[in-house]
């Protein structure tokens, strides 16, 4: 829906050459919005629902849940915007916000989401040969576009990771966040989110070549 | 360190060469050496590369729109004008 929702959140911000204009045209529809205005307080939603909603899904994995976020986010969104300092973007603050949301949601149901670190340790040590990932990942599909099939198994690996290694993997792969933010987001330290988000990217990986070696046969 | 990349000394400086790998840091000093040693080691090299190809492709996976009811939903909780093709809903 925004053009903006393709990209990779990090990049875009950083190479944006007519940020100012932007930032000015972003500075009134925030300064309306705090009137009240409803116009403009719409023109926000549809710009960023799009980015809150599939931030929503990729950290809980569920409609609902992404819906809830949705909404709890724009209400926390208005509710607070007249105090939005505008250091960062508006995008990067309300995807703070959606984060938050989503974390705590997370958080809420951590019986059935929450893996214990025990638990996943088990595979970690699991025996793979770097030649023929290396192989294996120099295959056609992946230097192509993404196909359906692939696109479904890439989304239900993601899912299927535990939930700490998703959250570092959504927030810093997909999303863009720093390593720091992650942190203060999540309550633990840098180096901890480093071994989370290597763990994930190894099993994306697996899954990976596991799609490109039996998957797309 | 884990055994498949014996000349890594830490996920963390892996993590940090593949920031780099990925152009999103210009990386310390210590990186840019670890950088030059990966380049001319096959195992580290393909373990960077591998990686650094899965964090691209799941990056890929383009972004869904937001299902109309969930937008109604949205816009009726916000207290906001629905868009015109959001109206039908209302009735
Ligand atoms: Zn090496």
């Amino acid at each position: 829906m925004t053009e903006d929702s393709k990209k990779y959140r990090g990049s875009s911000d950083a190479i944006d050459t007519s940020a100012s204009d932007e930032t000015a045209k972003e500075l009134e529809l925030i300064r309306l919005a705090v009137q009240g205005n409803s116009a403009a307080k719409t023109e926000i939603v549809l710009k960023h629902q799009q980015n809150v909603y599939n931030l929503g899904l990729r950290l809980t994995g569920n409609e609902d849940e992404a819906s809830c976020v949705l909404q709890d986010t724009f209400l926390k969104v208005f509710e607070k915007l007249d105090g939005f300092q505008a250091k960062s973007r508006l995008g990067t603050w309300i995807h703070r916000i959606a984060a938050n949301e989503a974390l705590m949601r997370m958080r809420s149901r951590k019986n059935k989401y929450f893996v214990p670190i025990e638990e996943e340790k088990k595979d970690e040590e699991s025996s793979y040969d770097i030649g023929f990932i290396a192989t294996s990942l120099e295959l056609d599909p992946l230097e192509s576009t993404l196909n359906e099939e692939l696109k479904v198994h890439l989304e239900e690996a993601i899912q299927q990771l535990p939930a700490n290694l998703r959250t570092a993997f959504v927030l810093k792969d997909l999303e863009g966040l720093s390593m720091a933010e992650i942190a203060e987001e999540v309550g633990k330290t840098v180096s901890a989110i480093k071994a989370d988000l290597h763990r994930a990217r190894v099993r994306l990986r697996e899954r990976l070549v596991e799609f490109v070696n039996t998957g797309s046969e | 360190m884990k055994k498949e990349s014996p000349c890594l000394q830490s996920i963390e400086q892996l993590c940090d060469v593949l920031e780099m790998h990925l152009g999103h840091e210009a990386g310390s000093e210590a990186c840019r050496q670890v950088m030059e040693h990966v380049r001319d080691c096959p195992t580290c090299c393909a373990e960077v590369d591998t990686l650094g190809k899965t964090i691209k492709i799941f990056r890929e996976i383009p972004t869904q729109n937001v299902p109309k009811d969930i937008q109604w939903k949205l816009m009726t909780t916000l207290n906001l004008e629905l868009p015109p093709e959001l109206q039908e809903k209302q009735k």
